[in-house]
């Protein structure tokens, strides 16, 4: 059985690649709005997915206002893809266990 | 009572589709910018034609101060609408941007499919449909196109303007909303759907044409009014999309829990 992959895991930045996998390009502000965590927590998290290379970072300004944009990467796509198999394979197991 | 176990993976199933789902419906959906466009467009059209109407009337009645003020309100708002469509865009952004700066920016890809046309063809079909609109003006005020039987000059005139140009502007506009596909949303579909609506009503005879002094709101409504009422539904649709999908972002998720306890 395969594990599920342990950046994708933590609950804030599965659900930072969820919203991601949906649309192209999302900005910070929209992160932090949305998902209501404080921006030292998503900048963290944003790191962390940067790093596995999951995330494409675009930093730009908007006049004198930097302004970040993300995009899920292709290997974005794909771990997430693995993660929801992972876990489906986990909750077939679990379910044979219960019956 | 407990749920059978395909029936559970299911519903975990979509739980887990709602972020995605909620978060591309609110990105297609974010239709301030043609909120602003089409209030701009009803600003600049009662800009220019309130004191057009004063100034006849004025005119008319000998009042040559009053008339030369409203010769000059004219000039201006034909300046700002000369600077509108130069720098027009750029303003428009930077207000949606101004709007939308708590919640944050969200773009949803522009369609890359083997039909899509070369790029700026969305451009060029604007421009198409503003030059059909002329036309049809221009056709309408040689006396081509047919117009009430019975009615007086002013009624005669723009009858039948608005179905004339429904039958080139219905289908450009659903062009243009199928080009910003997936950008925009299917909701962008209603422009086009109440302009041709409104067309076959005029044709059949229902009592929506405006006459008299009110003749230019004939066109108005159908094309900046529409376009204000699908950006308004548009922008609704949106509010609701970003309160589910911050209501499915926040909860815990079903499928972490699962794997701790599993995993436990």
């Amino acid at each position: 059985m395969t594990d599920p992959d342990r950046v994708i895991h933590e609950p804030a930045r599965l659900r930072i690649m969820m919203i991601l996998s949906g649309v192209d390009t999302v900005d910070f502000s929209f992160l932090v709005s949305t998902l209501g965590l404080t921006k030292g927590n998503i900048s963290s998290h944003m790191s962390r997915l940067e790093q596995a290379g999951y995330v494409e970072v675009r930093k730009s300004f908007n006049g004198k206002i930097p302004h970040t944009d993300y995009r899920l990467t292709a290997p974005g796509h794909e771990a997430l893809a693995d993660y929801w198999s992972a876990l489906d394979q986990i909750r077939g197991v679990s379910d044979g266990e219960k019956e | 009572m407990s749920q059978p176990p395909n029936t559970e993976n299911q519903d975990r199933r979509s739980d887990r589709q709602d972020i995605p789902k909620w978060a591309r419906i609110y990105g297609q959906n974010r239709s301030l910018p043609l909120v602003i466009y089409s209030v701009f467009f009803l600003l600049l059209s009662a800009a220019l034609g309130v004191p057009s109407y004063l100034a006849g009337k004025s005119y008319q009645s000998g009042h040559m101060v009053l008339f030369w003020i409203c010769v000059a309100l004219c000039v201006l708002a034909f300046a700002v609408i000369i600077y509108f469509s130069l720098c027009g865009q750029k303003l428009i952004d930077r207000i949606a941007r101004h709007f939308y700066r708590i919640e944050g920016e969200v773009a949803v890809s522009p369609a890359k499919t083997a039909w899509t046309p070369s790029a700026g063809s969305a451009l060029v079909a604007v421009v198409a449909l503003v030059l059909c609109l002329f036309g049809v003006a221009i056709l309408n005020e040689y006396g081509f196109i047919p117009g009430i039987e019975g009615g007086g000059e002013s009624d005669r005139d723009t009858r039948y303007m608005q179905p004339v140009s429904a039958v080139f502007g219905v289908p450009i506009l659903i062009f243009l909303a199928l080009q910003m596909r997936p950008a925009v949303g299917w909701l962008a579909l209603l422009w086009p759907g109440l302009y041709g609506l409104h067309a076959v009503l005029i044709v059949a005879g229902a009592p929506i044409v405006f006459t008299g002094k009110w003749n230019y709101l004939n066109m108005l409504i159908p094309t900046a009014g529409y376009g204000l009422l699908t950006g308004l539904v548009g922008h609704a649709y949106s509010r609701y999309a970003l309160h589910r999908l911050k209501q499915a972002a926040r909860s815990g998720l079903v499928d972490s829990d699962l794997l701790k306890e599993s995993q436990g």
